[in-house]
């Protein structure tokens, strides 16, 4: 065990840069800052008074942003773009016949389709007005019923955390490809340099494999939890420079620990597969294995398609099978209410999954290792993998 | 340690990389495979080591047999592959500490071990650079340091001297004679035969995944039938036309004017053959010359062609 967790350690120190990760993470906070420092200019600078000039009769009241003034009915269309930089206008309404406007205007600029919303709002007012109804017919035909829902899986994990089934779903997701990357680099790297060969001079197949995997599921875990922290510090800061206008994620610790939970398993499950994967490669440049890289973007996919219907059919039966358990799984604990009794199914066949695939890849891995030369086949990995002795 | 192969066979797809070796490596001694390029030696040492399996015969040291080996006795093994390679983006002394760690070691005695290796092979400074800004030479020091940091019972070397230049291979030889005092025992494979003649014990000689010549250079010499060579300088002017073949003198080959080099057949008693010469002629002096590991190592893979 002890060699297992100082391969482990190793692996995860090996990725684990910190200078590069803080000058990494202070650059992403800066280029956060900068978008809402923008965003905050952007809004501040905004022009808060036009000065618009009507041709013709305008039937409604606009709000007090925009200034009106009267322009002579006969000037040449020529003739207005002179007017506006003459008399420091915003723009030139000209009303039509049929309700026909046109903005003659100098630069684009945001107001010009507050303007355009403001009259389409206020004819509509008015065409309704103008068909006799009263304010109470006019609030029942713009809103005809009311419906209040009433879900008592919302009660139980609160209607804010469906945010986080979707956001652990790809978090989740976001690890395991982070996973395979760092694996296929790792342990093809090693192979081409004949590392591997010394090392297994003086540890097992098997201690390899697990400090790998379990090195590069932290070094994953890592990335997530720091990405989390990460949009914590964010979203953070955008409640507290917006007025507190954020809406406060209630989330029960319980939900958060069984997401993780999922999320730890899942992510070792996977990197057994690249581990056991890996080791088949010589080059990753030149292999044509790289197919198993859609493998893991399933479960993320088909999340997606199932999300409105977390306790339907196809969500409860994706949600126990360990393929696609680590999306599902934390996707329906965040939604609803799951029965105690399917995240304890889900989690031990997550657990079988987890020890099979450990033996199968540390097999493939002992098979394909130590040879050079011609990559196995998809039959050879099978072979190999259904081969108990060496 | 004790290594006792009996005929061990390997097959690699359609290829037979080892066909039905035996050999057996004294304690504490320095033992070389020798062979061409596809001889079959690196996949003997990886089968030594543990890092595949035969498919017929038996691998044992000092009794332990089998699978067994990789889990009993592996913190005893140290080895150098032939490819080169370490933890590149690494610094030197987090590796050779790691390897070590893995080894066995405490992290004090392989830190220990590290600085003691490091000094030696005049790398101390460099401890705390990444790998990759070392020279290969140096490189293969460090990769070296990693195989024996453990202190070692036996250890494989994969052509130990590859890439490296005079200097350094001789560092490596004192490197390897020292570890010999220490009680090491030392299996290698190489190329280069000056050097493998003056530092190993015994020898096996391979060729086509079969052994051809195996035991100490005597041994090999009286195996391999090549001649001695026998210079001799005459009083008088003569030349190679002055004599012929017999079966005795293989080979004529006339050096200057006075000297003649004559290739003896195994066969031949020299201090006979000298006598009927000096019947006929004057001889001022003469030297004899055993055949080299690297005559008999190119007359060995010649003959198996």
């Amino acid at each position: 065990m002890d060699k297992v967790l100082l391969v482990a350690r190793w692996e995860f120190m090996r990725n684990f840069k910190w200078k590069q990760e803080l000058i990494g993470y202070f650059l992403m906070l800066l280029i956060y800052a900068a978008i809402f420092a923008v965003q905050i200019w952007s809004q501040s600078s905004t022009q808060k008074t036009v000065n618009l000039a009507v041709i013709g009769q305008l039937q409604t009241q606009l709000n007090s942003k925009f200034v009106l003034s009267s322009l002579d009915t006969n000037v040449e269309e020529q003739q207005l773009f002179d007017k506006i930089a003459a008399l420091s206008l915003d723009g030139i309404l000209k009303v039509g016949q049929s309700d026909e406007f046109t903005l003659y205007i100098s630069q684009q600029s945001v107001w010009q389709q507050e303007l355009e919303q403001a009259l389409i709002a206020d004819q509509k007012d008015i065409l309704l007005r103008a068909m006799d109804i009263s304010p109470e017919q006019l609030e029942k035909l713009q809103n005809p019923i009311s419906m209040t829902f009433v879900n008592q899986a919302e009660e139980v994990v609160g209607s804010s955390v469906k945010v986080l089934g979707l956001l652990a779903a790809i978090l989740s997701a976001m690890a395991v490809f982070t996973s395979f990357g760092l694996s296929l680099t790792s342990v093809t790297q090693e192979k081409q340099h004949r590392i591997t060969e010394q090392l297994l001079t003086c540890i097992s197949h098997q201690q390899w494999v697990d400090g790998k995997a379990l090195g590069l599921c932290l070094s994953s875990i890592k990335s997530l939890l720091t990405t989390c922290f990460m949009m914590a510090i964010v979203f953070t800061g955008i409640a507290v420079f917006s007025d507190g206008g954020g809406e406060s994620m209630n989330v029960s610790a319980t939900v958060v620990i069984q997401i993780l939970i999922f999320c730890v398993l899942g992510v070792l499950f996977w990197n057994y597969v690249f581990v056991g994967f890996a080791a088949t490669i010589d080059d990753p440049n030149h292999s044509g294995k790289t197919g198993l890289m859609l493998l893991p973007m399933l479960p993320v996919m088909l999340v997606f398609i199932v999300m409105g219907e977390p306790n339907g059919q196809v969500a409860k039966v994706l949600s126990l099978v360990p393929l696609t358990s680590i999306s599902f799984m934390p996707m329906r604990i965040a939604s609803m209410s799951v029965p105690v009794w399917q995240v304890g199914l889900s989690l031990l066949f997550l657990i079988a999954g987890v020890y099979y695939v450990r033996l199968f890849a540390t097999r493939v891995f002992r098979a394909h290792i130590t040879l050079f030369g011609k990559e196995p086949d998809w039959a050879d990995i099978w072979r190999s993998m259904l081969k108990s002795n060496p | 340690m004790q290594l006792s192969v009996k005929q061990i066979s390997k097959q690699y797809a359609e290829v037979l990389a080892v066909d039905d070796l035996s050999f057996e490596v004294k304690s504490g001694e320095i033992f070389a495979l020798l062979g061409p390029n596809g001889a079959g030696k690196s996949s003997t040492i990886r089968m030594l080591i543990s890092l595949t399996y035969p498919d017929t015969g038996v691998i044992s040291f000092t009794n332990i047999e089998g699978q067994k080996i990789a889990k009993l006795v592996s913190g005893d093994f140290g080895y150098l592959p032939e490819e080169r390679g370490l933890y590149q983006e690494s610094n030197i002394q987090d590796t050779l500490v790691y390897m070590g760690q893995l080894k066995g070691m405490t992290k004090a005695d392989a830190l220990e071990q590290a600085d003691v290796w490091l000094t030696s092979f005049e790398l101390a400074e460099r401890k705390r650079d990444q790998l990759k800004t070392l020279s290969k030479g140096n490189q293969q020091k460090v990769q070296l340091i990693s195989a024996i940091i453990h202190r070692p019972k036996i250890v494989f070397l994969d052509e130990p001297f590859s890439g490296l230049d005079p200097v350094n291979q001789e560092k490596v030889i004192s490197f390897l004679q020292l570890l010999r005092k220490q009680g090491t025992t030392i299996i290698l494979s190489a190329h280069q035969m000056s050097l493998v003649e003056k530092l190993a014990d015994r020898f096996l000689l391979m060729n086509k995944g079969k052994a051809t010549l195996y035991g100490s250079i005597k041994d090999i010499r009286q195996a391999a039938q090549l001649g001695t060579h026998l210079t001799v300088t005459f009083s008088d002017p003569v030349s190679s036309e002055s004599f012929s073949l017999t079966e005795q003198i293989m080979l004529l080959i006339s050096i200057d004017s006075h000297t003649v080099q004559f290739t003896l057949a195994p066969s031949c008693h020299v201090p006979q053959f000298l006598q009927s010469m000096l019947a006929e002629h004057q001889i001022e002096s003469l030297q004899t010359e055993q055949p080299s590991l690297h005559d008999i190592y190119i007359n060995s893979v010649k003959g198996a062609a």
